[in-house]
């Protein structure tokens, strides 16, 4: 058997597994067993029913329940899940209060694929009362699917309700599963040991150390000439075959490993084959060890390696004859074995490097440590270089002795194969060339220096024409491109000898002509600088300096400034050479300066003409300079203090000192510019306002260094300022406590402006009327005319006048009269209305009802007109002059409706007067009961006749009243009472006083709140009563309750008006209670007057008269 | 030839007392007379007058209420009307031109030519 430690530790989980499995299995059966029993159903509904104590089974049950291993559930059949333990809501992941919500089912909690499995078990549940588990899925709150094993078993009441039992399979699948992953592994792993078994060419042996039993490949026997079956599986079979000279050696290598000395077991030892040959075999292996260090077994692997053993001995036999033959070369050699690592070297060779053979321990490091650091490396690189292309190692190297000298070495070298091709060991020879090195060395040297040296001067020489070239090339690069122009000359021979080509663009002039022509570059220069730039050029021709400012005259005419200027240039003897010169233009400069000083001059002008000073203010040194207009503005003589920020300060006004100090110190702190206005008292004690303005000034490191500024009087413009905003409140004040409306358009015809009036008038908020708003309050049907006449004011500019209504939020019109008139600027342009708008609301309203009044008047004049004019004129034809009697007739007629005609006209008369309010009252203390019998005496016929009652209940009170009056509006009320009272019935006159106690009362007349006595008339009757809607118009003009009335009962119509003048005029009330069909009751009040208790002492009188029947 | 016959409606007795008497005395036309809408709409009916003087302002029953009547009344609406009115006003002059009237006689009228202003109006020759 092989060593399967995996197949091992798998089948333990596995055993374990299936217990687990089974007990849960067999957990499961007992309870559903326990349930398919009659008595435990029984018990088990009692227990559910009425809790009874249970009995020993129940509490197997119950222990299982509470012990969570499995979990439980009671259920109905439908789906609903009724009861269910902790184990069961961990397993579905839901809490007590979800599963009492109904949240979870058992149906819904199950995937699809597994309902026909439920409907098999329920069918079960129902035919058997008990179904068999049976693995399923359950669905997890968060979605997993829990794989579980179910059984359930159906409680007998209520019939269609279950106990199911529920264990959670989800650990077993998960190990199942890793079970079988790792049975998939091992068998992977055991397929590819086979594999390798085959496939490789060295023999493999497996031992196991505790039982001795080794396991040798087929490879391996093979190896020896056996057949696999002559070969048993014991450590026998390879310790009998081990040469008897290397067993020794080869089990104490073994021990040493076990021991972990080494960490492989590697050895060449011999091996019987069987054949009776022994054979070279080169056995590797390593062990496998337990926890506590004991070998378990051990793997390894069996190489023959007699060829190359054969090849070692043929070598070195070989070696013992050249060594012999190198001796004599004073030549050493190497060995190096590649399968050891061990380096051999000859006698000669440890001469070569200086150290004894004895000293040598044959190890590749030491070698490396006798060669110079700094060619170690490429014999290294060269000897894989030889490894790989298979070629003769060759190289020359350095070595150091103990006693540091350095020494060259020759190496040659060459490996040797096996006849399988693989390299098993190199030899070499080496021979010390230290004195062709040095040779070689001193002719490099020699060689190196010479190449230097003339590479050096090569380099001198190519730098020198480069800088010469570079140096051309720079002087034409600036020359041809400079603006200015580059000028030399020849002062011996007046000659010029360059012009740089900027000439033809300073001078607008060509510069070649120039060159022949030494004289004609005076050509081009003004006029007016032309003798004084030829006599200095002349002098510079025999200095060599010169330095001109000088205008050009250019053939377009154009005046340009040029700057010349020459320097000299002399032979090494001192004698002048040449001149050379740069002329540049400098007409900008020269227009710039000229506009700086138109500049400065226009500055200079402004700040005396705005009487300004300009001051500078080094807040770092605390100094300050003001020019001679400052100490003038501050009040100072100029000059006659130092000026500094202190007596800045002091200047100022002691109500803006504060504010001054804080200003300047925020905007030093913020680096802003400042813009202060403040007042200085000057010594005469006048103020003057000032304003300064000033900017931060920095230093080169960017600090704040200071300010400077300019100081300005602008007193004017203060008052100036001051008499704007006195004007603009002014008129604003008018405007907002204007009692007309004023607006303000502008060119556009947009509202700016309204003033309060205004917009009381308009029904809008100042917001609302701005632009077009203010049209949305015009009333819908005046708006279309409006916007037309509105449209042609803006359009000719024109102002325009309109009567029309606005309709307010709530629904009420007001009427408003518009006038506008347009604005015109300086220049006659129209720049928008100005308008007024009046409440004229009030006046349409008098006008309607003057209207109104003259239209009725009218008719009511016509009426007895007609009958007269009609009667008269059919008299006056005679053609009733045969009928006397209707003659007659008609002669009454016109004497019934003059009468009628002549009421009317003093009524009209009266009431005009009454309400002129130029009508004066003449008043006088009179008795109330006086006026009373006065005015039933003048209706004491009228009474009579209607057979009419009149009832009077006086009081003996005196008023302050007009009696002619009071006693014409109580005669007017008696007559209308009587008018409509029915023959036989009664009408009553009384007064009273009312409001004793100054208070108002709730009989007090409704129209008015009178706070002090009064004497209160009241006239009553049984007539038809006054309609209610007539109760309110019945005191206005010809508002009878029956427009026929008038004719009928002889009235004018305006009885009533009259009465509510005259007892308005006195300063009392009048008004009416009616119920139709039952009789009215008309009142008044007149004030008594303030003594009107001692005046009622004085006339002591019975205070209640029995009623009068009249 | 018959005499005209004619109705006139006024709530004022007199008036009506002159114009009957004028037409009556003066030109010996059959004068029917009215003092109410409603008295004038039962005559209209019962004794199917040639045209009708009718008065504006009446209590109850104005004349143009009694005009509508009338005018949708099929025994009376053949009968020509004319207003007999106080009312001279402008206003009142745009309110009879909407009504279909013969024509409009104002108070107080020339008793003399009242015969012959009612002739012309209604075309009678």
């Amino acid at each position: 058997m092989t060593w399967e430690p995996n197949t091992c530790s798998n089948g333990l989980v596995e055993l374990a597994l299936m217990l687990t499995l089974l007990s849960a299995l067999l957990l499961v059966f007992l309870v559903v067993m326990l349930l398919a029993s009659p008595h435990l159903s029984r018990t088990l509904q009692r227990r559910y029913r009425v809790g009874d104590p249970w009995h020993q089974t129940e509490g197997q049950v119950e222990r299982l329940q509470t012990a969570n291993i499995i979990g439980i559930l009671r259920a109905n059949l439908d789906g609903a899940i009724l009861d269910g333990n902790d184990e069961f809501l961990r397993l579905l992941g839901y809490s007590r209060e979800e599963l009492h919500q109904g949240t979870v089912r058992w149906d819904t909690a199950t995937p699809l694929e597994y309902s026909a499995l439920d409907t098999a078990a329920i069918a079960q549940l129902r035919h058997r009362g008990v179904c068999a588990p049976y693995e399923k899925e359950l669905i997890h709150r968060n979605g997993d699917r829990i794989p579980v094993l179910i059984g359930s078993a159906l409680l007998e009441e209520p019939g269609d309700q279950c106990i199911a039992f529920v264990l959670d399979l989800s650990r077993q699948k998960q190990t199942e599963a890793q079970l079988r992953a790792s049975q998939e592994a091992l068998r992977q792993s055991e397929e590819r040991w086979q594999l390798a078994l085959r496939g490789n060419n060295d023999g493999i042996w497996d031992w196991n150390v505790q039982t001795n039993e080794v396991f040798f490949s087929e490879r391996w026997k093979e190896m020896l000439g056996y057949r696999n079956e002559e070969v048993q599986n014991s450590l026998e079979e390879w310790s009998k075959r081990v040469h008897p000279d290397d067993l020794g050696w080869v089990t104490q290598a073994i021990q040493d490993h076990f021991a972990q000395k080494t960490p492989y077991y590697i050895t060449e030892h011999r091996v019987l084959a069987k054949d009776g040959t022994y054979k070279w075999i080169l056995d590797r292996g390593q062990v496998l060890l337990d926890e506590q260090g004991n070998p378990i077994r051990m793997v390894g692997s069996h190489t023959d390696v007699s060829d190359r053993k054969q090849a070692e001995q043929a070598l070195q036999e070989s070696e013992t004859r050249l060594r012999l033959a190198l001796e004599a070369a004073h030549m050493g050699t190497w060995t190096w074995d590649l399968v050891t690592g061990n380096v051999a070297w000859s006698q000669q060779h440890a001469e070569l490097f200086g150290i004894s053979l004895d000293h040598f321990d044959g190890s590749m490091e030491m070698f490396a440590s006798c060669v110079h650091p700094e060619d170690l490396q490429a014999i290294l690189d060269e000897i894989d270089r030889a490894m790989v292309e298979r070629d003769d190692y060759h190289h020359e190297f350095r070595i150091i002795w103990p006693d540091g000298s350095i020494h060259w070495i020759e190496g040659k070298g060459r490996f040797f194969y096996n006849n399988r091709g693989e390299p098993l060991v190199m030899r070499g020879a080496i021979v010390d060339i230290t004195v062709r090195k040095q040779a070689e060395e001193v002719i490099r040297q020699t060689n190196e220096e010479l190449e230097r040296r003339v590479a050096e001067r090569t380099r001198e020489l190519e730098a020198i024409n480069a800088q010469l070239r570079e140096s051309e090339e720079k002087f034409r690069q600036l020359a041809e491109t400079i603006q200015e122009v580059f000028w030399m000359v020849d002062p011996i021979h007046h000659q010029w000898i360059y012009i740089s080509p900027a000439y033809e663009s300073i001078w607008a002039r060509d510069r070649h002509t120039l060159l022949h022509q030494f004289e004609d570059w005076l050509a081009g220069v003004h006029p007016d600088d032309r003798e004084q730039v030829r006599a200095s050029f002349v002098h510079c021709l025999s200095h060599g300096q010169y330095d001109q400012e000088y205008r050009l005259l250019w053939p377009t005419g154009e005046v340009r400034w040029v700057h010349d200027r020459g320097f000299p240039v002399y032979t090494e003897d001192g004698q002048l050479h040449r001149i050379t010169g740069i002329a540049e233009d400098i007409t900008v400069r020269k227009q710039t300066e000229e506009a700086l000083r138109a500049s400065k001059q226009r500055l200079s002008i402004a700040l005396n003409a705005a009487k300004a000073g300009t001051w500078e203010w080094h807040s770092d040194t605390n100094q300050a300079f003001w020019s001679s207009e400052n100490y003038r503005l501050l009040g100072y003589e100029p000059g006659s203090c130092e000026a500094s920020y202190d007596r800045w300060l002091e200047a100022i006004h002691p109500d803006d000192r504060t504010i001054a100090d804080r200003y300047v110190q925020s905007v030093m702190a913020c680096g802003v510019d400042l813009n202060f206005e403040y007042r200085v008292s000057l010594p005469n004690g006048s103020i003057r306002w000032l304003n300064d303005i000033g900017q931060i000034i920095y230093d080169e490191q960017g600090r704040i260094k200071g300010m400077v500024g300019i100081q300005m009087d602008i007193t004017d413009r203060k008052l100036a300022e001051e008499a704007i905003r006195r004007n603009e409140a002014w008129f604003r004040t008018l405007s907002e406590s204007s009692p007309v409306g004023v607006f303000r358009m502008n060119a556009q015809g947009h509202c700016i402006y309204t003033n309060p009036r205004c917009q009381t008038i308009g029904g809008f908020s100042f917001e609302e009327a701005l632009g077009e708003g203010w049209l949305k309050f015009i009333h819908p049907e005046d708006l279309p005319s409006m916007m037309e006449e509105w449209s042609r004011a803006i359009a000719q500019r024109t102002g325009f006048s309109k009567d029309l209504r606005y309709l307010h939020r709530d629904g009420t019109v007001c009427w408003g009269r518009l006038h506008t008139a347009p604005i015109q600027s300086d220049v006659n342009d129209c720049i928008g209305h100005v308008g007024t708008v009046e409440d004229i609301t009030l006046t349409r309203e008098v006008d309607r009802m003057k209207s109104e009044f003259i239209s009725v008047v009218s008719h009511e004049l016509r009426t007895p007109l007609t009958s007269i004019r009609g009667s008269l004129g059919l008299l006056s034809t005679g053609a009733l002059a045969n009928h006397p009697d209707k003659a007659q007739r008609m002669i009454e007629i016109a004497v019934t409706d003059t009468e009628r005609l002549v009421r009317l006209v003093n009524d009209i008369l009266d009431l005009e007067r009454l309400e002129s309010g130029k009508f004066i009252l003449n008043k006088e203390l009179c008795y109330a009961a006086d006026l009373m019998q006065r005015a039933v005496e003048t209706l004491r016929a009228i009474a009579e006749r209607e057979q009419i009652q009149i009832v009077v209940t006086p009081t003996q009170v005196q008023v302050l009243a007009s009696a002619d009056h009071i006693i014409q509006t109580l005669t007017n009320l008696l007559s209308n009472a009587i008018k409509f009272s029915p023959p036989g019935s009664t009408v009553w006159l009384s007064a009273e006083i009312q409001n004793l106690d100054g208070e108002s009362s709730a009989a007090s007349p409704p129209s008015t709140a009178i706070t002090m006595p009064y004497v209160l008339f009241t006239v009553a009757d049984r007539g038809r009563g006054i309609p209610p809607d007539k109760l309110e118009t019945i005191f206005g003009r010809f508002q009878q309750v029956d427009a026929s009335d008038s004719r009928q009962k002889g009235g004018t119509g305006l009885g009533l008006a009259i009465c509510q003048s005259i007892i308005h005029q006195h300063g009392g009330a009048i008004g009416v209670d009616s119920t139709p069909g039952q009789g009215s009751c008309f009142y008044f009040s007149l004030p008594l007057p303030s003594d009107w208790q001692r005046l009622s002492a004085a006339n002591s009188c019975p205070s209640a008269p029995p009623p009068l029947p009249l | 030839m018959t005499p005209h016959k004619i109705l006139i409606v006024d709530d004022e007795e007199r008036i009506q007392e002159v114009v009957q008497m004028c037409l009556e005395m003066l030109n010996g036309w059959q004068v029917l007379t009215a003092g109410s809408g409603q008295e004038a709409l039962h005559q209209a009916v019962s004794d199917r007058p040639e045209a009708i003087l009718l008065d504006v302002s009446m209590p109850d029953m104005d004349g143009f209420s009694v005009l509508h009547e009338l005018q949708t009344t099929p025994l009376t609406q053949a009968i020509p009307v004319i207003f007999l009115t106080a009312k001279v006003q402008p206003a009142d002059h745009s309110a009879f031109a909407k009504s279909r009237i013969a024509g409009v006689i104002h108070k107080p009228f020339d008793p003399v030519t009242l015969a012959s202003q009612i002739c012309e109006l209604l075309h009678w020759d």
